[in-house]
């Protein structure tokens, strides 16, 4: 029996990825209105606002949590939408089929589609950074670059969870599924204001507000919960939803 | 050799047995904990406390887990034996650590929630937030399922250690050093001090809460010094002992004297401290060092005496153990939320203990149980925590079993497979093998189960019954597609890429590919290498998919009906390209209702209908075949004079009529008529493969 050197493994984990980067890059259109509609909001929200340090209740620190707020919302369009539907697409194309009968490693596929995420998430992110920098937002150099960097590790758990739906969901029905994912935990989290009393425990279920909190608390907003429970919480959905997404693509196609 | 067989598999089914009986063993001990006279540590009191079962708790507290690591260490070396380093690191991804990681998510808030409610709700911060006065660095609240955590962080050791062994101790004098070790401190009484050393030492250099025994490292990331020293040690001594299974033996030899041991030290240390858990003796007592060493005598005593007793009791396979073993992990992961909720909800009945607590374990238990039969055992929660199972089918035990095993020559097989879609069965009862060097057509009309077939023996789909083997494996293993190649039908590529992007990403997953040129220039696909995929001609698209099937050097492709949509001239051109691979040694599966393309290719020929195998052979045998016809009449001639003439391949009588199947009906009609002058009623039809072959034709024109 021919076994394979782990370099090989390796390198076919890297070709993948670098392969659907490039199949995005060639395609651009699929994502962009995931990487505008973000910053568009962003700016022209905090224009609205008027000087910032005449707000009424400065505690809040609403400027920090404008910036952190469409910084999340910014990373879960792509990883939600454009790889979801990708792979909701490619299985009506048969062609993740094709890929399970080859010798693919398993997991490449998949791995492949959340580097492709993370890579639109730091466009995401040097936007909405280089938008904040001309707002005048003040933080320091290393704030600015912890959230950078949460925002694009966080787009982990959502790319999970769209992959998860691109693996479940045919590609006409995807969009429908993913806005109901994605509209109510863009409320819910509480990314933009404050989620009434009476429902605020449901934010505890939300990838979106564990990112938020961890994002507020690297730009140094006083935290609610320790770092480590947000941390797992997002490890979780991350692993629970990759599992299951790879799981139903290794049985059903 | 076939008893040691036996034995061994006997030890299996005993220390499977025992782990499940571990890990119930927590549910009774998290049970109990609310009943414990003035134990605060757990957040539920209930106003019947009891002493017995604080004696239960402690006893049962003593052993489990020391003995749940013993039999992770033994099973670990086990797996990593038999089936290598990757497969270890998948398999304990997948049973350990995935359950950790997500079982800690949905298990972790709803104890949270047991909690507050058992509180009054007076909890009232969110889940973490109520920090102890001084939390330890990398503070975690692991809950139950620390040992998940902890046994990952051993199985992250043990294989750098393992690896280090093997290069330092080429020689194995370090390894038979340690097995003499291991036999000589088995070999006596002194047992259950020897193995309990390092504890002893981890115990006298970190203060330590003598009633609670091992302090559960359930608060951090970090585990406590006795804990991590304890179970280590245990799983150690688990793998030690698989180094040399003749040592189950000793075990099993002294499992009386063990309990007696074990029993004995139980009393003694609770003679030492008392019963009563709130009156806490402190490590600095005078009598902590006495203790502490007949403390750790008694855990090892526990750990060794239940292990004999199970490997002398409890070896033999049994349906129920295996079942209450399979179901013991997953009880155990969900077990706490829900002994929480019921403690709360009796904590303030007026009843005694010796009612509420038999009660409590009643309920959680069948609880927990029907959650087992109904939600886990046969999804695919169950099929991550204890491996693939399979709801038994009627028809199961009638799959042919295969007679011999797979030799080098066969590549792939079925054997037996079934495959149902809703009411449509695609393939019933299967049996196909593939052999080197041969190229195989599976010939048949739409729905005969061909496509099937191929995506069974791919992985793709899974039989209902029977078996599929790929290269001697499961085809799931992606080891077993490394020798594969597959065309498939209905395949939409990467529509942005180019056709050497996509080939050569993947030659990326083969061990021994060809460079994207090579394949492009094989299948002549090189005039449009640079062209989007999606600006194709189908014919084109075609081609491409072949340089995808062939660009590995495969020496086993699927081409599932590969000509469909070429024109002419690329189909030549396909063909000769099979016919080369073919005389390089390659093995070939075509799929084609076109009996004319068999007929160019095939070495062997497998045809087909209604997911049934109706013939199979060479071309020529198929040929001769499918002219057959099936001669009935009444007559009073004898099967055996018939049997006889030339083209007659079988005869019967039913009782009423004579039945002739032949090659050259006109020819056996005409002899009949001669021998018989009385025959009557005579029909000739078409023989069943003819049937088939009916409809394959209807369907080409």
């Amino acid at each position: 029996m021919t076994t394979m050197p782990l370099s090989r493994v390796f390198g076919a984990y890297l070709a993948e990825a670098g392969f659907e980067t490039k199949r995005h890059l060639k395609a651009p259109a699929f994502a962009m209105p995931f990487l505008v509609i973000p910053v568009a909001l962003y700016v022209f929200f905090t224009s609205l606002g008027g000087d910032p340090s005449q707000a009424p209740k400065p505690e809040l620190q609403m400027p920090i949590r404008m910036f952190t707020g469409f910084s999340i919302m910014g990373v879960m369009g792509p990883a939600l939408f454009a790889f979801g539907m990708a792979v909701a697409v490619d299985r009506d194309f048969g062609l993740l089929r094709l890929k399970r009968a080859l010798p693919m490693p398993p997991m490449a596929y998949m791995l492949g589609k959340m580097v492709m995420a993370a890579l639109f998430s730091a466009l995401v992110m040097v936007s909405i950074t280089t938008a904040a920098l001309v707002k005048g937002l003040n933080l320091s150099v290393a704030q600015f670059l912890a959230v950078a960097a949460i925002g694009v590790v966080g787009t982990l758990p959502f790319a999970a969870i769209g992959l998860f739906i691109g693996a479940k969901v045919s590609g006409r029905t995807a969009p429908a599924w993913v806005n109901l994912a994605y509209i109510p935990m863009t409320y819910l989290s509480g990314l933009f204001f404050p989620v009434p009393e009476a429902i605020r425990g449901l934010a505890l279920v939300s990838p979106a507000f564990h990112l938020n909190q961890l994002a507020l608390q690297a730009a140094g907003v006083a935290a609610i919960m320790p770092a480590t429970m947000h941390i797992a919480a997002l490890l979780g959905v991350t692993v629970l939803f990759s599992g299951l997404a790879a799981w139903r693509v290794a049985r059903m196609g | 050799m076939t008893t040691s067989v036996a034995s061994s598999s006997e030890r299996l089914h005993a220390l499977d047995a025992l782990r499940g009986f571990a890990l119930i063993c927590g549910v009774v001990l998290h049970a109990a904990m609310s009943y414990l006279p003035g134990f605060t540590v757990w957040p539920l009191l209930d106003r019947s406390p009891s002493t017995a079962l604080a004696v239960t708790f402690y006893t049962i507290h003593m052993f489990r887990m020391t003995t749940f690591f013993v039999i992770a260490g033994f099973f670990g070396r086990l797996m990593l034996e038999r089936r290598g380093v990757r497969a270890f690191v998948r398999n304990r991804a997948t049973r350990i650590v995935v359950p950790l990681v997500v079982g800690w998510v949905v298990f972790f808030p709803l104890i949270v929630l047991a909690m507050w409610w058992g509180a009054g709700g007076q909890l009232g911060a969110p889940a973490g937030a109520t920090a102890p006065p001084a939390p330890p660095a990398l503070a975690f609240p692991l809950s139950h399922l620390w040992f998940l955590y902890v046994l990952t962080l051993i199985y992250a050791a043990v294989l750098p250690v393992h690896a280090l062994v093997a290069r330092v101790d080429a020689g194995g004098r370090l390894r038979r050093a340690a097995d003499v070790m291991m036999r000589a401190a088995l070999a006596g009484p002194w047992a259950p001090i020897v193995l309990g050393v390092p504890l002893i030492g981890a115990f006298l250099v970190s203060p330590w809460l003598l009633w609670s025994g091992i302090p559960t490292p359930d608060q951090s990331l970090i585990p406590n010094l006795p804990a991590a020293v304890g179970f280590s040690s245990a799983f150690a001594i688990g793998w030690l002992i698989h180094r040399q299974t003749p040592l189950l033996k000793t075990v099993e030899r002294w499992w009386a004297p063990y309990l007696a041991m074990a029993v004995a030290l139980t009393v003694a240390c609770l003679a030492i401290l008392g019963p009563d858990p709130a009156a806490q003796l402190s490590t600095a007592a005078s009598s902590a060092p006495l203790y502490t060493v007949l403390y750790v005598a008694g855990v090892w005593s526990w750990t060794l005496g239940l292990t004999g007793a199970a490997l002398r009791f409890f070896a033999a396979e049994s349906a129920t153990r295996r079942y209450v073993s399979d179901a013991s992990y997953w009880i155990y992961l969900a077990h706490l939320p829900l002994v929480l909720a019921l403690q709360a909800a009796m904590k303030d009945w007026p009843l005694h203990w010796a009612l509420k607590f038999p009660l409590l374990l009643t309920v959680a238990l069948v609880l927990l149980f029907a959650s087992y039969h109904l939600l886990v055992r046969f999804t695919v929660i169950g099929e991550v925590l204890n491996g693939a199972r399979r709801r038994r089918r009627p028809g199961d035990d009638a799959a042919p079993a295969r007679a011999l095993p797979p030799t080098a020559d066969v590549l792939a097989s079925l054997t037996g497979a079934r495959k149902q879609f809703g009411t449509v069965t695609a393939l019933d009862g299967l049996t196909l093998d593939v052999r080197a060097g041969e190229l195989l057509a599976v010939l048949g009309p739409n729905g005969a189960g061909k496509s099937t077939a191929i995506s069974l023996l791919l992985g793709l789909l899974q039989p209902d019954a029977g078996t599929a083997t790929l290269f001697g494996r499961a085809p799931l293993d992606v080891e077993s597609r490394y020798g594969v190649g597959v065309m498939m039908q209905e395949v939409t590529l990467a529509m942005e890429m180019t056709v050497r992007e996509i080939v050569a990403l993947t030659t990326n997953y083969y061990p021994a590919p060809m460079t994207a040129d090579e394949a492009m220039a094989l299948t002549h696909t090189t005039e449009f290498a640079d062209r989007p995929y999606g600006k194709l001609s189908s014919g084109q698209k075609r081609q491409v998919q072949f340089a995808v099937a062939v660009c590995g050097r495969p020496s086993l492709l699927f081409l599932d009906e590969p000509t469909v949509g070429l024109d002419v001239q690329a189909r030549e051109i396909l063909w000769k390209t099979i016919r080369l691979l073919l005389s390089q040694g390659a093995s070939i599966v075509l799929t084609t209702h076109y009996l004319e393309e068999a007929e160019a290719l095939a070495t062997r020929v497998a045809v087909l209908a209604k997911g049934r195998l109706v013939a199979m052979g060479t071309v020529d045998d198929i040929r001769g075949v499918v002219s057959r016809k099936k001669v009935s009449c009444l007559s009073v001639l004898a099967p055996e004079q018939v049997a006889g003439w030339a083209s007659v391949d079988a005869v019967s009588h039913d009782g009423r009529r004579l039945h002739v199947v032949a090659r050259d009906a006109d020819d056996v009609v005409r002899r009949l008529l001669a021998a018989d002058p009385s025959l009557r009623d005579l029909e000739v039809a078409r023989a069943g493969l003819a049937e088939a072959f009916t409809e394959i034709t209807q369907e080409a024109a």
